[in-house]
């Protein structure tokens, strides 16, 4: 019983498991090449949200909206430095698909929106965005930029009272 | 129902009753000058083999234990056997290095002490239509920032948050 056991598992492990094992491996390379390397358009949701940095007290902040969203409660800190504003609090935010060759938008209050034009899948993960920034009808600013899912790209609009409104456009999902 | 087989040898062993050695006979005819030829063997054999005692067993065991040691072992070629381990074993192995391979190139990560590690946010190009106004980029680490200057104010009357 032995003996035909290990004659067994010697078969099976020379002629199948080996070349299973290499089949495999390779399908498993090739799967990975074809999900990686290809640029192509894809549905993702992009999420944007309408800040107000300023140097408010708390008894003089808008109203009682929240501060910062939690999406980006990590990048408060540094935020608040790199703007040189003591506190930040959210306007609006909103969340839209984009889909290829289809142009979507967030719309904040006050007219202003981001228009997604293009979301283009880069190997690593990675994605082409191009934007723009709308106030009313008036373009604000085009840009291309390499991101990755869950790393804001943080753009710096007008003033607005005592404070500067930011917009904060991720891609989530 | 016996098969041929154990009556066969039942027969030769003389274990069958009469009635059914009568019957076996007779369906086998052939067989039974096999039987007088064995019952021949059977009796020589008694007569002949005779039990021998073994004299010096000591030298009998050092004799049979040094023909043992120098007898050729079956050992598997290096490249059948790779070093002894299985097919299966090297298998698994290389399944598991291949998956270990394919989740730190495929899967990303960063330093989780760190929440700005994994941050990935490179302006590749920026354009405003407006003269008055352009944009610079600050980049820090963990956070990247368009700043927009020569921008018309927002009145303070306009409510953005409804």
């Amino acid at each position: 019983m032995l003996i035909r056991s290990s004659v067994l598992g010697t078969y099976v492990a020379g002629n199948c498991s080996f070349r299973t094992f290499l089949l495999g491996a390779g399908l498993l390379f090739v799967m990975a090449g074809l999900t990686q390397a290809g640029e192509a358009p894809v549905v993702e949701s992009v999420w944007g949200c309408l800040l107000y940095a300023s140097n408010d007290r708390p008894a003089e902040k808008v109203q009682t909206q929240p501060q910062i969203p939690t999406r980006i409660r990590d990048y408060d800190e540094r935020l608040e430095k790199l703007l040189g504003y003591a506190s930040i609090q959210t306007l609006g935010q909103g969340e839209t698909v984009v889909e290829p060759n289809r142009p979507s938008s967030i719309v904040f209050h006050g007219n202003i929106r981001v228009e997604l034009t293009g979301l283009t899948r880069q190997p690593g993960e990675h994605f082409l965005v191009v934007l723009r920034l709308f106030q009313k009808d008036h373009q604000l600013i085009e840009t291309q930029a390499n991101v990755t899912r869950g790393s804001p790209l943080f753009i710096r609009g007008p003033l607005w009272r005592s404070g500067q409104l930011v917009v904060a456009v991720m891609v989530v999902s | 129902m016996k098969t041929f087989e154990e009556r066969y040898t039942a027969y030769l062993d003389g274990l069958l009753s009469e009635s059914e050695a009568a019957i076996f006979e007779q369906e086998q005819p052939a067989l039974v000058a096999q039987k007088v030829e064995w019952i021949k063997l059977q009796r020589v054999l008694r007569e002949n083999l005779v039990a021998v005692e073994l004299t010096k067993t000591d030298f009998f065991n050092s004799q049979l234990l040094q023909q043992i040691t120098n007898a050729p072992s079956r050992r598997r070629s290096l490249v059948a056997g790779w070093l002894g381990i299985p097919w299966l074993a090297w298998g698994g192995l290389g399944a598991v290095t291949a998956g270990v391979a394919l989740f730190i190139t495929l899967i990303p990560h960063g330093d989780l002490s760190d929440p700005g590690s994994g941050y990935v946010a490179e302006v590749l190009k920026t354009t405003t239509i407006d003269p008055n106004v352009s944009a610079t980029v600050e980049s820090r680490k963990g956070i990247t920032i368009i700043k927009l200057e020569g921008l018309e104010k927002v009145p303070a009357d306009e409510d953005l948050t409804h």
